[in-house]
């Protein structure tokens, strides 16, 4: 019979080479570059918050950024508001600061509900999206109008959020009163997206993962066989959300403001280009489209601004027309069709032996 | 109670325009199962045409409504050959790939003609009272070109021989080919149509709004929240779901921020989907 | 006391009668097919049982308990109920083996997949389920990438995988050659044995392998029910069959 060929796939050696380069990099990159590479960290971390849901699940969430700036001004909101009212605040005429934003002032709380408040934003609207008989699509335009309502809001809720200027100076991580130099805070950073990448490896690759792709695949098939596709669907939705709520707050620490814009559709829009352009459902193929993309736009549009933009349009329209499966997933397609291919073969030449017509298994190589 | 009547009488004259924004996005939408989620920028096209037409070569406001439409339609016709065409029936491919055009149409507008508003003039000055509550010219004639859209679109699908066929095409499109109707013409006539209402709609407003590049998301959005509240197969929900959402705005933001009355509104669609899938307006099928 | 039954069973979609007043009655461990000529609301009977249509009026009752309108993941994974479709209905970027794996009973909440592990007990099984269905040197393979009859096979043995008490089978041999439909009645006959089995089928020859009784529908009523032999010659079965090849020839 066939020998069970144990490859190990592309997209795990791309993992490790990846994580090799990471460790390695304040070794080669100046101080600038790794304040840098500590931002693309966070932002594969966002990536990989939306492949859990997208690439598994086939939710593809429009308005992921939400869940990012959700976390983000809970943690922006736990640090400004400690130090007393906030200037954004009193040239309002706020004179207190209300309940909800002092019960921020324990970091504790606040990390939680950094994650907690996205979670159920997500399971709220994930409860109505999903038990609702309502086509796949919507659940595109419901969360595509709530980034752009959710960004108008806030910048619109001057008094609470700081409006379009957002809320800014906010401190880098510490351990006590001593601030984190630049290169510790990478390494945090870096350890804090390995636990949630393996996290996430964990969780596609368990049985739950399985049933994930089952709902992406033939949701209504499932129900045959005894699962309920909304409370999956829900289950993922809710991670998802926690995960891109974190993502939110490592990026206050280093970016040490957040706006409007890190809530709304155009922040969204970048995810789903990194992993349209990385591909999608491997983990592997998120990462690399956040790491490869953001990194080319913090060396390309400082110069080139508009240009910028104009190129990841048409990056993002090839990668649709021509391979829809991203960098990493046409490269995987090409690894499992060379795969069925040699098994191919050896079926051939063991059935040969026992005069077998070659029909019998041609029918396997059809898949690319 | 005063503040409730000018703000309804105001809310008609939003009512018409977001049915017209809305209209061709759910054309495009309800018959071929597409989401455009370039449909802001077919609207900037044509609010940009408007700006060269009226303000620039000076010509009637008229004309500019007339050109706004068939360089939208002819654009979207285009967009419809080289792009859509090839991804019909992969809702996520189609919906990235005019994501990107939006994104890539954005820059080059924005690239061509710079990042600041243009400004379009008012086709008719001057208004009336009615109580005290003062009404443009304008947004009266906004409302007898919503419906005049309302039937004219009507009109095309339930009484020509196109609109037979683009009926036919959506309820069964591999029956339709056998019996002769050229299903790849239909398609392409339905997004140029879809995407001229577009740049129609771009027309109208430009003289009200800014006319800017990125002007296009905003409608999207407000379009796409239209669809969901009127069911995706009809017209005259469209209609409906138009005069529901702005009147509600409308009126809320009398006594709220606009903004606040929106998300509020946006929230009780979500919840009233959860019970009615279909939509408020269309009745239930099997 | 009958196993499953249906009792006045009807539904009607937007006033057209798909199923009116059926009344059936299947034992424990029997194997029933239910025949009759397009339209004659077949599917719909397997709709019904399975969850994917609630009846209009009438109950269906289940090992005693009532399932009339349940949801369908409720009849599947509460009272076990199995169904195979009309035409394979598969994971298709999922593997054979994986398409197997996804089917297993007892593992189908939300946190019985997280704490869900595989032994050497699910393994074992998996692996004497591919035996059956001759797909185990292809379990690697993507699910797209098999024959019409391999995919037929492997929803039969994702059927079997998720151990009903009740399996429905929708015309399983549906564009089969001669010599793969009679290896699939004598996969029915061997895996699905003690089992209590209602099959929707056209081909005679298959139903005349596995039947022990035959339900006869027509337009949405019951028409006939018997063995194989006394429907074969029951004159109204005839006179409806016949009928029907006239409409066709005509």
């Amino acid at each position: 019979m066939v020998k069970n060929l144990k490859n190990i796939g592309w997209d795990k050696y791309i993992d490790v080479l990846l994580l090799v380069f990471l460790i390695g990099f304040p070794l080669v990159g100046s101080l600038f570059r790794v304040e840098m590479m500590s931002k693309c960290i966070v932002y594969i971390i966002f990536a990989l918050s939306l492949d859990i849901l997208w690439g598994s699940a086939g939710l593809m969430n429009l308005g992921q950024a939400i869940f990012f700036g959700l976390g983000g001004y809970v943690l922006a909101l736990s640090y400004a508001t400690r130090g007393g009212i906030p200037a954004f605040m009193s040239g309002y005429g706020v004179t207190e600061i209300p309940w909800f934003m002092q019960i921020l002032h324990s970091t504790p709380v606040a990390v939680l509900l950094g994650m907690l408040i996205p979670g159920v934003v997500a399971g709220l609207l994930g409860y109505f999206i999903f038990t609702s008989k309502v086509k796949g699509v919507f659940f595109n335009i419901i969360t595509l109008s709530l980034a752009s309502l959710i960004e108008l809001f806030f910048t619109n809720q001057q008094k609470y959020t700081g409006g379009a200027n957002g809320i800014s100076g906010l401190p880098p991580l510490s351990i006590g009163s001593e601030p984190l130099s630049v290169l510790e805070h990478y390494y945090v950073m870096l350890a804090v997206g390995l636990l949630v990448y393996l996290f996430c490896r964990w969780l596609t690759n368990s049985r739950f993962g399985m049933i994930l792709r089952s709902v992406r695949e033939n949701e209504s098939r499932l129900q045959f066989f005894g699962f309920n596709p909304a409370t999956f669907k829900l289950t993922i939705f809710v991670i998802s959300g926690m995960i891109a709520g974190l993502a939110g707050m490592l990026y206050i620490p280093i970016h040490s403001f957040v706006s409007p814009g890190n809530i709304g559709v155009v922040f969204s829009t970048s995810v789903l280009v990194w992993l349209a352009v990385g591909g999608r459902g491997n983990l592997t193929g998120a990462m690399v489209g956040a790491f490869l993309i953001t990194w080319m736009e913090s060396l390309l549009s400082e110069q080139f601004a508009d240009v910028w933009l104009l190129v990841l349009g048409f990056a993002m329209l090839a990668m649709v027309m021509f391979f829809p499966k991203g960098l990493v997933g046409t490269l995987l397609d090409w690894q499992y069709s060379r795969k069925v291919d040699r098994q191919l073969e050896q079926m051939h030449a063991e059935d040969d032996e026992m005069g077998l017509t070659e029909n019998d298994f041609a029918t396997a190589k059809g898949k690319v | 109670m005063e503040l409730l009547i000018s703000q309804s009488i105001n809310g008609l004259s939003v009512s018409a325009m977001l049915f017209i924004t809305a209209l061709g996005l759910v054309i495009i939408f309800g018959l071929m199962d597409v989401v455009n989620m370039a449909h802001g920028e077919f609207i900037m096209i044509g609010a940009y045409v408007t700006y060269f037409v009226t303000t620039v070569f000076h010509l009637s406001f008229f004309a500019a409504m007339l050109s706004a439409f068939v360089v939208a339609a002819v654009f979207g016709a285009l967009i419809e050959v080289t792009l859509i065409k090839r991804l019909y029936g992969k809702v996520a491919e189609t919906l990235l790939a005019t994501f990107a055009l939006s994104i890539i149409l954005q820059q080059l507008v924005r690239m061509a003609f710079g990042p600041e508003d243009k400004f379009v003039g008012l086709p008719m000055e001057g208004h009336f009272s009615l109580n005290g509550i003062v009404v443009p010219y304008y947004n009266v004639f906004l409302i007898v070109v919503a419906l005049v859209i309302l039937a004219a679109t009507l009109g095309l699908f339930f009484k020509t021989s196109f609109g037979m066929q683009l009926r036919a095409v959506t309820k069964n499109r591999s029956i339709s080919q056998c019996l002769g109707v050229n299903t790849a013409r239909i398609d392409t006539l339905t997004f140029a149509c879809g995407a001229g209402l577009a740049g129609l709609a771009g027309a109208l407003i430009a003289p009200v709004k800014s006319v800017m590049p990125l002007m296009g998301s905003y409608y999207l959005v407000d379009g796409l929240l239209t669809v969901v509240l009127g069911g995706v197969t009809s017209i005259a929900g469209t209609a409906a779901s138009s005069v529901v959402i702005s009147e509600s705005v409308t009126v809320m933001a009398g006594y709220i921020s606009e903004i606040t009355a929106k998300v509020l509104v946006f929230l009780i669609i979500i919840v009233l989907i959860r019970f009615k899938p279909e939509g408020l307006f269309t009745s239930e099928k099997r | 006391m009958a196993f499953l039954e249906l009792q006045d069973v009807s539904v009607s979609f937007s006033g057209f009668l798909a199923v009116d007043q059926v009344s059936l009655s299947v034992s424990e461990g029997e194997t029933r097919v239910i025949i009759g000529p397009n339209g004659a609301g077949k599917t719909t009977i397997i709709d019904m049982i399975t969850g994917k249509t609630a009846p209009t009026s009438g109950k269906i009752l289940l090992a005693g308990a009532d399932i009339t309108g349940l949801s369908p993941h409720e009849i599947a994974g509460k009272y076990k109920v199995g169904r195979k479709f009309q035409g394979p209905n598969l994971f298709d970027e999922l593997s054979v083996y994986e398409n197997i794996e996804v089917a297993l009973s007892g593992h189908s909440s939300v946190l019985k997949t997280f704490l869900y592990r595989k032994n050497k007990a699910i393994v074992d099984e998996i692996k004497t389920i591919l035996e059956q269905i001759n797909l185990y040197g292809k379990r690697e393979v993507i699910s797209t990438s098999l024959s019409h009859g391999e995919r037929q096979w492997l929803e039969m043995g994702m059927v079997i995988a998720q151990k009903p008490q009740l399996i429905t089978l929708d015309e399983p041999t549906a564009g089969m050659t001669a010599d793969e439909t009679y290896k699939t009645g004598e996969m029915i006959k061997t895996m699905m044995k003690d089992k209590t089995v209602i099959v929707v089928e056209h081909d005679i020859d298959f139903v005349e392998q596995i039947a022990e009784t035959v339900t006869v529908l027509h337009q949405g009523k019951l028409l006939a029910e018997g063995t194989f032999a006394e429907i074969k010659k029951n004159p109204k079965v005839v006179q409806v069959y016949l009928k029907d090849d006239d409409e066709e020839v005509a």
